[in-house]
């Protein structure tokens, strides 16, 4: 089982390569072979779901070799991001064609999912860094694909701030090589929490902390580190605006922060708030940002950022409830935290992609909104209207806050909730255009289809928080995080 | 670019074939002595970009056109990648060095360290490769050249 | 001292990114910071008078731990300064576009420029 960890990476690699050496006249031909890839991905991360283990790559054990690792938490996500670019990969086929070489854009798409995957399976901090880079690289270039000024001047602006900030993860990276002689995660982790953990102030430990975490916020677009989201959401071709929300920021972004945090650095009750209380500041500012933005593209870019702040506000608290030892509430606010991650891998993305499909019913013009519709289940998910699961993720984080007696923090993330909730019910009318206007059928089926699909996966989605699925799919997931700060895990490693 | 000095254009010619065995002997010999794919890689391309820079794109492009550039580039990667599967096939770990046991070799010789050195010549070409296209379309990208875009994406096909 | 020296790299870089306006010299800024890096991990594995981290004649196998720097950051600096080139090439590539377009190197007239397109 494990031996298909090594897979996940190599076969969009590959993949990349083989694409990069195909002539165009063989277009028609990638985009076959660039949908069959995410596909059998998509089987691969499927059938790995579920299952916890570690590889060592050429056989070399951890303090020498490189070592790919997958537990619950890893493996939802990557079954999801899977999905996001399958469906991403389906939708480009018929997109893309305006640019002029599609085989380009699949061998970044390539690249992008090696990345992403390697992001998630990666067992030490440096390769995930590196991992992170190339997912990073290939997503500044998605960001300026269609080469026109506004779109290269977002590109470049996204890659100077991503250069600076992945320069920060690295001398935190070497902070910690320095300190502690080591990255593999799971040894160093045992070597800070032998150290005494992290809870000294202006130790090199807290430099490594504050500096990894600065690096990974940039790339998760949180409130201080955003500025070049709105921009690159608003300008990029639509299928990059997706998979740059979707894929790079949730995994490169979040997940790699929130795994730094919890499994290296080890969570203690003040980093815990210090992480929630930097996602609630980005939640309200995204959220007051998008009521005075312009166009559908740079309002959702804002309220994404809010959605963001709210993700990494459930994992900071969740962090502190666990690092307290309030394990049941900890686990509700990170099975919340880790549903709202999962609803917004593909919510997002929808959003953006409907966007995409208004352009293509009215000639290229960017930044045009898009019919009411399909469009409406990703604001709602996002704006958290009950069937939508983006309610009930927030309703857990919330209920978690308030049963576990931080009365403060719950109404604060419920005032920024319902005040998302208003705002975006208010923008919908202004933002969406009537249906019926024009009609439906002149949107291409490959077009309208992956965003179909994409719009029944958030609607299924909000199933997960049903208690019984909960607690075969969310809460062992949240325990994949969870086991950060309980002392007595082994860490099992197979292979 | 028109007026080029002779000393300039011959020097250039006669010192990149020695860049050139250079790079192929920081390749070869990357695993027992400093060096390795990638620097080797720098160093053989930048006996195509001294031709480029010294004596114009179409003598770089000479040695090496466009269109091998771009195959190598791909290819360097593949072989890289094909080495690490045929660890998984042979000996069931991935990235296994599985010569090392069909071909020990002699330490400290060329033939010693198995797969190393064929990832070390993958990494070499592929690097090549990507540093002097990066180097070329830097070249072409300059004001006004948008044409000569145009026409080194047509030869693609 | 050598750590301090690298400090100041940094702060120079970070210097140069928050006050240019020019997209080269910030694409040069974010290269200072990331030398700067670069060398800090190479100085983080150095050790006074260590030899090359390469098993030769001299230097047998099972003394190379005790005699030689420490050839992890090193590895790590090879990989660092490969993602530092292509995310150098691509800024290059980029920035020679945007003065295509724009014909300024500098982000404030660009900016201007967007502003007006867009009215």
């Amino acid at each position: 089982m494990s031996g298909l960890l090594p897979l996940m990476i190599a076969l969009p690699l590959g993949a990349g390569f083989i694409l990069a050496l195909t002539p165009g006249k063989l277009t028609k031909a990638a985009d076959v072979f660039a949908l069959l890839v995410p596909a059998g991905l998509l089987v691969m991360a499927a059938s790995l779901y579920g299952f916890s283990g570690s590889y060592y790559v050429g056989g070399w054990a951890p303090p020498v070799g490189i070592t790919l690792s997958i537990d619950r938490f890893s493996g939802i996500l990557l079954t999801g991001v899977s999905l996001l670019i399958f469906l991403t990969a389906l939708y480009s086929a018929r997109f893309m064609t305006r640019y002029t070489s599609r085989i380009k854009y699949y061998v970044i798409l390539m690249m992008m999912t090696a990345g992403v995957n390697g992001t998630l399976l990666a067992g030490d901090i440096f390769n995930r860094f590196v991992y992170v880079e190339l997912a990073a690289i290939s997503s500044y270039i998605l960001a300026g694909f269609g080469c026109s000024g506004r779109e290269l001047a977002a590109a470049l602006k996204f890659a100077v701030l991503g250069a600076a900030a992945s320069a920060v993860t690295l001398l935190g990276i070497a902070v910690l090589y320095a300190s502690y002689g080591t990255v593999d995660i799971t040894s160093l982790s045992a070597a800070i929490q032998a150290g005494g953990g992290s809870g000294v102030f202006f130790s090199p430990l807290f430099l490594a902390g504050v500096l990894m975490s600065a690096g990974f916020a940039l790339k998760s677009a949180l409130i201080p580190f955003h500025i070049w989201q709105p921009d690159a959401m608003e300008y990029s071709p639509a299928p990059s605006a997706a998979l740059i929300s979707g894929a790079v920021v949730t995994t490169t972004g979040i997940y790699a922060m929130v795994r730094t945090l919890f499994s290296v650095f080890g969570v203690t009750p003040q980093t815990g708030a210090a992480v929630a209380a930097l996602g609630l500041i980005s939640a309200a500012a995204g959220d007051l940002a998008a009521s005075s933005a312009g166009s559908y593209r740079r309002t959702a870019a804002y309220y994404s950022i809010s959605q963001t702040g709210f993700i990494i506000f459930g994992f900071g608290i969740g962090g502190r409830l666990g690092a307290e030892g309030n394990l049941a509430a900890a686990s509700l606010v990170l099975s919340g935290g880790i549903l709202h991650l999962i609803s917004s891998i593909f919510f997002t993305p929808l959003i953006f992609l409907k966007a995409g499909s208004a352009e293509e019913l009215r000639g290229t013009e960017s930044s045009a909104a898009p019919s009411k519709g399909i469009s409406t289940i990703g604001l709602f998910s996002m704006a958290g209207v009950p069937p939508f699961p983006g309610f009930f993720s927030k309703a857990m984080i919330i209920a978690g806050c308030y049963f576990s007696g931080y009365y403060l923090a719950a109404a604060a993330a419920g005032a920024v909730s319902v005040r998302t909730l208003v705002s975006l019910l208010r923008k919908r009318a202004a933002l969406l255009r009537p249906e019926g206007k024009e009609p439906a059928a002149a949107i291409p089926l490959l077009v309208k289809l992956p965003v179909a699909l994409m719009a029944l996966v958030i609607i299924g989605l909000s199933l997960l928080a049903a208690p019984r699925l909960r607690g075969r799919v969310l809460d062992p997931a949240g325990e994949g995080v969870i086991e950060a700060f309980l002392p007595e895990t082994g860490e099992g490693a197979a292979q | 670019m028109k007026n080029r000095s002779l000393i300039t254009v011959t020097v250039s010619r006669w010192v990149s074939p020695f860049i050139f065995i250079y790079g192929l002997h920081l390749i070869l010999y990357g695993h027992i002595t400093p060096g390795g794919g990638f620097p080797g890689g720098v160093v053989l391309a930048s006996s195509f970009i001294l031709a480029l820079l010294a004596r114009g794109r179409e003598a770089a492009l000479q040695r090496l056109p466009y269109p091998l550039a771009k195959r190598l580039d791909a290819t360097g990667a593949i072989i890289f990648l094909l080495t690490a599967l045929a660890g998984l096939a042979v000996s069931g770990i991935f990235f296994e060095n599985f010569l090392l046991e069909i071909i020990p070799g002699t330490p400290m010789r060329l033939i010693s360290s198995g797969t190393v050195l064929v990832n070390n010549a993958a990494i070499g070409i592929k690097v090549c490769a990507s540093v002097f296209l990066i180097m070329l379309f830097l070249s072409v990208l300059r004001v006004g050249e948008d044409e000569q875009i145009r026409t080194i994406e047509k030869e693609e096909g | 001292m050598l750590y301090y020296l690298t400090c100041l790299l940094f702060l120079i870089g970070v210097f140069g990114l928050l006050t240019q306006r020019n997209i080269v010299k910030l694409i040069i800024s974010v290269l200072i910071i990331e030398n700067a890096v670069n060398l800090f991990l190479v100085l983080s594995g150095y050790r006074e008078g260590g030899a090359a981290p390469i098993i030769t004649s001299v230097t047998s196998q099972s003394r190379i731990s005790v005699v030689s720097v420490d050839p992890f950051p090193q590895a790590m600096v090879m990989t660092s300064i490969v993602i530092g080139l292509s995310v150098l090439a691509l800024m290059t590539a980029i920035a020679l576009r945007i003065y295509h377009i724009y014909g300024t190197y500098n982000i404030d007239e660009i900016a201007a420029k967007i502003r007006e397109k867009k009215e």
